[in-house]
């Protein structure tokens, strides 16, 4: 009789478990500020840069503030960079499977089809390992942590056992017309 | 004893005589000449090019329409692979075909890489040199650092080891790899596409089938074996049931449709003119001999047409076939002219047609003066029209005045009466004769519709002549969206003495290309020079890295990465294009390097052609550069040729007036010639108003209206305002009415622009003919 409970639990749980809840991690719009430090395995020390970001429907604008200032836009159509705020936006990738993968992680929409997922440290955390070989040739496993309501983190891993980590918080998911007019191309 | 004076059983003898020498020739023909019907519409436009120019666009060409490809489709993986490994054994089946399904691993970044890092410094982009040339240490650290700093790009961690420098990570960012959306999985080449359905989870998995065909898809037999394989394998897997759909494009699908398309449209049209005109012939002559007489003469001119098609040509166009159709109204006025002569008149029973004789000579003369100045023209698909109706004309003349003679006996027994409404017809044209405008007002018309043509909107771009089934189109944009694949068919030549001078040549347009990019000329392009720098640029490159690390700009980086100043010792050597050749990444560009006879030309692709004529102005300024547009220069040509047709109706004019100057004197002659060159610009206003603009094949349709307008003019000159010619003239018309009509609802826009034009100049010319017969002695 214990057995066959231990059993329906078990079931229960891990029901429970593939069903992941990722709703913790969504976000339709915010804004906020980020630290990024990037441990490369032949470095002794981590590149590390922080700046603001603005996340709106999957489009995601990266403006790293020091030590170098960049703008960077993940955008639907591809990945663009300027090093002057004077200056147009230059095509980084246009390869919609990682632009769009990134800007689903940085937007917490996190789907089961793209990955093996793990849950971890009580859910707070998940390990999601990229099921797609292309994806899998940039990053081999990522670490995804929701600390609080307004902090996240992410860790990725590429081939090379590099990693990137980045601390986001969130500082506001009210957007002004200003914001989200950074997130597109024009601007 | 002139041969019209030999007695009908000689006359007949005569033409079994000829005819078996030309079933002679035919046989002989068809046995040792090969002869091809091609779809292809752009195959009739010969585009005058440099011989090596020539060469290598025709090889392109070639081998572009030898591929073609099929995407299988479904939302489950496994079930895309299952349908496709399915349609490529039922491909296998068709002859010279070789169908790929498994390939090999497309280029990986860390291969990529691996063939790239021994050649140090030698790979860098415009961006990274230009940074290094302003010698501004700041600049070159926010540079690298944002490069370190970035988060999508993987060519960064796959390099830093071996180039701390960012020089390489850098050149690879600027790269755009071709056939992205492609990935290999278990061998089979597998793109994503997702449904646009609002959900955005659900996609659908491509398996990509490519077979190329041994010869090009332009061949028929190929083309309609491939397109009924294709049907069969779409019928044997019904999308509703089996949720599988299948892509396909390449030319053997655009060739069996056009094929089929031009078939039907030729048994359609074909059957219904010919029914029309025997009816007519049954009302008028009541006579059911006459209709086999003209069934006859009219096949016995498409015999010799087709004869001569295959002595003159070894690949006829479909269109021409489309267009020899004509041939049926035309041919059958010889039997008409013949036919009512015999009929209605009082007929000399040796010698029956003595009274006709010289008007069909002459209309067979005038006729014919205007085809052959088509034979002159570039375009071969006027060539073929022309050698077609001339020889089908001179088939249809011989038989009306040498088998006709002979049926003479079964024809008239007595003659007939004619009918009334032919009466009443010439009655009316006679009244018509006596209110007819003056020169001035008639001078003041013409210029007024001239000065309208001026001005009026010409078209002569190929693609508008035809038009493509919108299921192959929309399947073709289907797959070069999924394929990512969307390169114009324009392209640059660039060619040279040896790889290293065709490289340099390629980069010396670096700069055009990219202020051309700003412009809006084009919007993306792809060199192999932008994958492997010419030897000279690598040294350049490696100079300028080498001249940098002396000058410190790369300092702070080091500091940054806390890596130690070492001294380069080492020697650097250059990737030469050999050795490139076997890199993984030269796969994916094999189609863009063609060697020939030790020349060596690159073929840089171009995507989103805006202004092909600033490209071409650029370009020019180049030695061994070359544009290669066939469209463009098509166009040009065709446009061209339009105004040479101008000259083309000056002559034909010349000609004909040269002819009636000789029999009815100079202001005649004038009149003669005049009233169907009225016709025609009568005629070509018209169809500017109906179409909205012009194309060729309107203005070539004003050669017709100019060749069947003098023939009706002959008649009214020679024989008067008669009821017999009223009638001769009104069957003609109608008959040729029902073929150029029946044309105006083609679906191929050429040959309905052509049908219009002529069915509203024939009207016209009917109107206007019997003006000439105040030129005829025997007069009203």
């Amino acid at each position: 009789m214990l057995n066959k409970l231990a059993l329906v639990l078990l079931f229960f749980l891990s029901t429970h478990a593939a069903a992941n809840d990722f709703s913790r991690f969504k976000v339709a719009q915010g804004k906020g500020q980020f630290s990024q430090a990037k441990h490369f395995t032949f470095l002794k020390r981590a590149i590390k840069s922080q700046g603001e970001f603005v996340i709106y429907d999957q489009h995601v604008y990266w403006h790293t503030i020091s030590p170098v200032s960049s703008e960077m836009l993940l955008l639907p159509s591809g990945i663009y960079r300027r090093l002057e705020t004077s200056k147009e936006y230059e095509t980084l990738t246009q390869d919609k499977q990682i632009n769009s993968l990134l800007a689903k992680l940085l937007s917490g929409q996190i789907n089961e089809s793209d990955w093996n997922i793990t849950a971890l440290d009580n859910e707070r955390c998940y390990n999601l390992i990229p099921k797609l070989k292309d994806v899998a040739a940039l990053f081999t496993n990522v670490n995804l942590c929701a600390l609080d309501e307004s902090q996240r983190s992410i860790v990725l891993t590429d081939q090379q056992n590099n990693k990137t980590e980045i601390m986001m918080v969130f500082t506001s998911k009210e957007l002004t017309q200003n914001d989200m007019d950074v997130v597109k191309l024009t601007h | 004893m002139t041969w019209m004076s030999l007695n009908s059983r000689t006359k007949l003898l005569l033409w079994g005589l000829q005819l078996l020498i030309l079933l002679a020739g035919l046989s002989y023909l068809w046995l040792f000449k090969p002869f091809a019907i091609v779809a292809d519409i752009n195959q009739i436009f010969t585009v005058e090019q440099s011989e090596d120019v020539r060469l290598v666009s025709d090889k392109v060409e070639q081998q572009l329409l030898r591929q073609h490809v099929m995407l299988v489709g479904h939302k489950k993986r496994s079930n895309a692979i299952k349908y496709a490994e399915q349609a490529a054994f039922a491909l296998r089946d068709i002859n010279g075909i070789e169908v790929n399904i498994h390939f090999g691993a497309l280029p990986e970044l860390q291969s990529v890489v691996k063939d790239y890092l021994p050649y140090k410094y030698a790979f860098l982009s415009e961006k990274y040199k230009q940074l290094l040339q302003n010698k501004n240490s700041d600049a070159v650290f926010n540079y690298q650092f944002s490069l370190l700093n970035e988060m999508g790009s993987p060519w960064v961690a796959a390099t830093l080891a071996s180039d701390p420098n960012l020089g390489l990570a850098d050149f690879f960012n600027q790269q755009y790899a071709p056939s992205m959306k492609l990935k290999n999985y278990q061998g089979y080449l597998i793109a994503q596409d997702e449904i646009k359905n609002g959900r955005s989870d659900d996609k659908i998995y491509y398996v990509l089938i490519n077979f190329v065909s041994s010869d090009t898809g332009l061949d028929l037999n190929i083309a309609k074996d491939i397109a009924a394989k294709v049907n069969d394998i779409k019928r044997q897997n019904d999308e509703k049931k089996s949720g599988v759909h299948y892509l396909v494009t390449g030319a053997a699908f655009f060739t069996a449709d056009a094929s089929m398309t031009a078939q039907n449209e030729m048994t359609v049209f074909g059957s219904i003119s010919i029914i029309a005109t025997l009816l007519l012939i049954l009302v008028v002559y009541r006579s059911t001999l006459s209709i086999f007489c003209t069934l006859f003469v009219i096949s016995i001119s498409m015999l010799y047409g087709y004869s001569a098609l295959r002595l003159f040509f070894t690949e006829v166009n479909i269109l021409t076939l489309v267009f020899a159709v004509t041939l049926i109204g035309i041919a059958a006025d010889y039997s008409f002219h013949a036919l009512s002569e015999l009929r209605f008149s009082k007929v000399d029973r040796f010698n029956p047609l003595l009274s006709i004789r010289s008007s069909l000579l002459l209309g067979f003369i005038t006729t014919t003066v205007g085809y052959l100045i088509l034979v002159f023209t570039p375009l071969v698909l006027f060539k073929q029209i022309a050698v077609f109706t001339m020889a089908g004309l001179l088939g249809a003349l011989l038989t009306v005045l040498l088998v006709y003679p002979s049926i003479v006996g079964f024809i008239v027994k007595k003659p007939s009466v004619i009918p009334h409404f032919v009466t009443q017809l010439n009655n009316w044209q006679k009244a018509l004769l006596k209110k007819r405008l003056n020169y001035w007002w008639q001078a003041g018309f013409l210029v007024i519709a001239i000065v309208a043509l001026s001005m009026v909107n010409n078209v002569d771009d190929p693609r508008t002549f035809y038009k493509s089934s919108a299921s192959l189109v929309t399947q073709q944009q289907k797959i070069s969206e999924i394929l990512n694949a969307q390169w114009d068919s324009p392209y640059i030549l660039v060619a040279g003495d040896s790889s290293q001078q065709t490289l340099e040549r390629s980069e010396q347009l670096a700069e055009d290309l990219s202020q051309l990019k700003q412009n809006n000329a084009f919007s993306k392009y792809s060199s192999i020079s932008q994958w492997l720098p010419s030897i000279a640029m690598q040294k350049k490159s490696q100079a300028l890295m080498l001249q940098a690390e002396n000058d410190g700009l790369f300092n702070q980086l080091k500091a940054l990465l806390e890596l130690s100043e070492t001294q380069n010792n080492t020697e650097l050597s250059q990737l030469n294009f050999r050795t490139w050749q076997k890199s993984q990444i030269s796969h994916l560009f094999t189609d863009q390097w063609v060697e020939i006879n030790n020349r060596y030309y690159s073929i840089i692709k171009l995507q989103g052609i805006n202004d092909p004529k600033m490209l071409e102005r650029t370009l020019n300024n180049y030695k061994d550069v070359f544009f290669v547009d066939k469209v463009l220069a098509v166009s040009e040509q065709v446009g061209l040729f339009r105004h040479h047709l101008v000259l083309i109706y000056i002559f034909a004019l010349g000609a004909a007036m040269l002819v009636f100057w000789l029999r009815y004197g100079l202001l005649n002659a004038f009149i003669a010639v005049s009233r169907p060159a009225i016709a025609m610009v009568i005629a070509l206003v018209i169809s500017a108003w109906f179409f909205d603009s012009l194309s060729v094949f309107n203005y070539v349709a004003g050669i017709l209206i100019l060749a069947l307008g003098l023939d009706y003019c002959v008649f009214y000159a020679e024989h008067g305002l008669c009821e017999k010619i009223t009638l001769t003239t009104l069957i003609s018309a109608l008959s040729s009415l029902f073929v150029f009509a029946i044309l105006i609802v083609s679906s191929t826009p050429a040959v309905s622009q052509f049908g219009f034009t002529v069915f509203i100049g024939v009207v016209m010319v009917f109107i206007m003919a019997p003006r000439l017969t105040l030129v005829s002695k025997r007069n009203i």
